[in-house]
């Protein structure tokens, strides 16, 4: 099946199976910063927005993205750079294989969420595992970068 | 590999018409439980397109669409039934999945551990399936497997108080149990579920309530008249005492 839709602002036409998921598709074409861990929505390390809404593009029919806007850690370069360094400078960010995902949600919620406490940031990001941290550096790094953000 | 074929049907007499024309066909949701089948389906037929995703109020019932997302009602609906229906699905994956999961798949799986069907069950929810018409959630719970689409979940907005319970071994695992305790507009309503079979009310500890008994006496009653089974997480005997103190607890922080 054709399925047409944008990635990170660019019009794809892309030839998917019926029951293909959208982690599968992404990475087939090079969006590779898309990472796959449980494959079953648990872990979060795949999320992509769609629609600016953050979801696990491996729990996701590509089929059903027809004429929708998706974006990946690859649309969104400068804002990633600076939410990574902040978990780079708290020693959050170890083996690496989770930080896109949790970067994704991370510029999710600072959009979707106005000055939210730590408690809220912490039931935000609760979803996406991480097996290296603790989860404290995350966000340490989640309220520096919310704060820089508000700081301008 | 969940199905071979996709259809995306634009009404409901159109997909209603394919479920049943075509044996071992699937109604897709948010796909999410569906992907752990094993087995494969000839068909999907997508309910995406029939504009199930609304969230409307009367003046008695809050009616959500099968396609309405649990994030979605969670960001609607968070200021009714002192947010228990938020309550109900936070431990539920992240927020990513929440913005996958229908709320219409989650109801419509009977999904044995689900914290929502508690929540439900305790606020005497009614369903409107496009055929078979409208029947409430505990005469779903109790049916034969029904070939039929949901279409919209009616939540009576006459309680006047609920409280929801459970205990998880971490804070984003399934329940071991879980209990709501509902005050509505016909009277108490207490539901156990995760039990691990679906949620049920419990009759016997409404009934001790409503004769003046106290929510120690009431958790009781229910840990006697309802079912508890075994299953990896936790043994029925187990279950039994959570009973106890999850329903104590409920009927308590509702002030009932
Ligand atoms: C990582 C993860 C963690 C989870 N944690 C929890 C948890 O903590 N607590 C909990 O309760 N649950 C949990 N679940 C289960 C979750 O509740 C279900 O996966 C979800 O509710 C299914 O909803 P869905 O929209 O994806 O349904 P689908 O997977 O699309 O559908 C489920 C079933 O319902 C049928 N169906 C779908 N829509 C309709 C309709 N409108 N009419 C008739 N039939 C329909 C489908 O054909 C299918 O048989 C978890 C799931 C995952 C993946």
């Amino acid at each position: 099946m054709t399925v047409t839709f944008w990635v990170n602002g660019r019009r794809q036409a892309w030839e998917v199976l019926p029951d293909e998921v959208l982690a599968d598709s992404l990475r087939s074409h090079g969006f590779t910063s898309v990472k796959k861990g449980c494959g079953q929505g648990a872990c979060g390390l795949c999320t992509v927005w769609v629609e600016d809404k953050p979801v696990p593009s491996c729990s996701v029919l590509t089929v059903r993205m027809a004429g929708k806007h998706i974006t990946t850690l690859e649309g969104v370069q400068e804002e990633a750079a600076a939410y990574g360094s902040l978990l780079v400078a708290e020693g959050a960010e170890q083996c690496g294989f989770c930080a896109p995902g949790l970067i994704m949600l991370v510029l999710a919620m600072k959009k979707e969420l106005k000055d939210p406490s730590e408690q809220q940031v912490r039931e935000y990001l609760n979803g996406n595992l991480c097996r290296c941290s603790g989860y404290y550096g995350q966000i340490r790094a989640a309220m520096n970068y919310l704060q820089s953000e508000r700081l301008g | 590999m969940i199905f071979k074929e996709y259809v995306c049907p634009s009404t409901l007499a159109e997909a209603y018409e394919t479920l049943w024309s075509h044996p071992g066909s699937v109604l897709l949701g948010g796909c999410t439980l569906l992907r752990r089948n094993t087995r494969t389906s000839p068909l999907g037929i997508d309910l995406g397109g029939l504009g199930l995703n609304q969230i409307t109020k009367t003046g008695t019932d809050l009616i959500l669409g099968a396609s309405v997302s649990l994030r979605e009602m969670e960001t609607s609906c968070g200021d009714l039934f002192d947010g228990a229906l938020c309550k109900a699905v936070s431990a539920l994956g992240g927020i990513p999945l929440r913005n996958v999961i229908t709320v219409g798949g989650t109801v419509a799986s009977r999904f044995g551990t689900s914290d929502l069907l508690t929540v439900l069950l305790a606020l005497d929810t009614r369903l409107q399936f496009y055929h078979s018409g409208l029947c409430t959630l505990e005469e779903y719970l109790n049916m034969p497997p029904l070939r039929d689409i949901l279409t919209e979940i009616h939540i009576p907005l006459g309680c006047s108080r609920i409280a929801f319970q459970s205990m998880r071994n971490a804070c984003t695992d399934y329940a071991l149990l879980n209990a709501a305790a509902a005050d509505t507009a016909c009277g108490l309503r207490i539901a156990v579920g995760a039990r691990p079979m679906a949620a049920a009310l419990s009759e016997a500890a409404a009934d001790c309530i409503n004769r003046g008994g106290t929510p120690a006496q009431a958790a009781e009653a229910s840990a006697a008249e309802l079912k508890f089974a075994d299953n990896h997480r936790a043994g029925g005997a187990y279950r039994r005492e959570l009973c106890l103190v999850l329903v104590e607890r409920a009927l308590k922080e509702a002030g009932i």
